[in-house]
């Protein structure tokens, strides 16, 4: 499997030329109902749509990049929502991680996540993102997490330096 | 006192009140995006409502709901309104099939009292210990779990 792009914004697909890249605005996909109505049909999604197999690429890459806005040290509505819709990917029963409770994600698949964020942010919303991005995966068997931050302007830039980051993997 | 869902929610009833009270189901260690919609609906225009946070997750600590608070006191600052408070619930989906839930609705009428009152506070509830914990929430889901496959079995045999 290939590694994995996500972003809510068009970019060049010769950076990430060992990745599947996601672009969130040309794919279609439900809001979770939030019901949790997966975690007891053993993961099956009631809704059937592009989230089905993009959640189980993300089971099976090694490496993930989310390229999202940040707004108030959170996802944007978008991404937020693609989110929502892993739930999918746990287990339903709880588990203790580092003195914590939560559900344990159901690929055990060792993978790396890299997330650029981009929009206009303070360091306090910086670090709320880091530590959402830090709690949120704690049940997955992420590797290394990793968050960098820059405004809507400088994206592009930054893409091309982390551009070719998939082919190390 | 109103109640709006997301479904029929409509931004122009917001600023008719004085305080608003969010309540929400956490979604992956952060708000969920439907609650970020209301906020998206809501930016840029002019508002005075005190604002209160009522934060539910399933997991066993409600720090758990932290994150989510943080984030609606970043919205506020940004679109200057007051914080008041919050209260955060811990071990939803098991914590009212126990004893426990009288001390919850203890503490969400201690809430609601604060909220008239207009005064600042920060409650929270979940249930005593990990052990009835990880007791009670693996029971519930292998309940659901059965329930499920249960109902699929008689729907199969429908057909």
């Amino acid at each position: 499997m290939k590694n994995l792009v996500i972003t809510d914004k068009d970019i060049s697909t010769n950076l990430f030329q060992n990745s599947i890249i996601v672009n969130l605005n040309n794919i279609h996909y439900s809001s979770c109902t939030g019901g949790l109505e997966c975690l007891k049909c053993e993961g099956a999604c009631y809704f059937k749509d592009d989230m089905s197999l993009i959640s189980r690429w993300m089971n099976d890459c090694q490496l993930i990049i989310y390229i999202t806005k940040v707004k108030y040290g959170c996802f944007d509505i978008p991404f937020k929502k693609m989110l929502e819709r892993l739930v999918v990917n746990l287990e339903p029963y709880y588990t203790m991680v580092d003195g914590e409770t939560c559900h344990l994600g159901i690929s055990q698949l060792s993978k790396k996540l890299l997330v650029i964020g981009y929009g206009e942010l303070t360091t306090d919303e910086m670090h709320l993102f880091k530590d959402m991005l830090d709690e949120s995966t704690l049940g997955f068997s992420y590797s290394s997490v990793d968050a960098y931050f820059c405004s809507e302007d400088e994206l592009e830039e930054t893409l091309r330096t982390f551009g070719g980051v998939d082919h190390y993997v | 006192m109103d109640i709006r869902h997301i479904d029929n929610f409509d931004e122009r009833t917001f600023f008719a009140y004085d305080k608003v009270v969010f309540c929400f189901f956490v979604a992956l260690n952060s708000i969920p995006s439907t609650t970020l919609e209301i906020f998206q609906k809501l930016e840029s225009s002019s508002k005075t409502a005190h604002i209160y946070a009522l934060a539910i997750c399933d997991e066993f600590e409600c720090e758990k709901c932290d994150t989510s608070l943080k984030i609606i006191k970043n919205w506020c600052l940004h679109e200057n309104l007051e914080y008041k408070g919050d209260m955060r619930i811990g071990s939803c989906l098991t914590i009212m099939k126990t004893n426990n839930r009288f001390i919850v609705c203890n503490q969400i009428k201690k809430f609601a009292h604060a909220i008239i009152n207009d005064q600042d506070t920060h409650l929270s509830i979940t249930l005593p210990n990990e052990k009835s914990f990880f007791k009670n929430a693996n029971k519930y889901w292998s309940k659901e779990i059965k329930k499920k496959h249960k109902q699929r079995r008689k729907q199969r045999n429908f057909f």
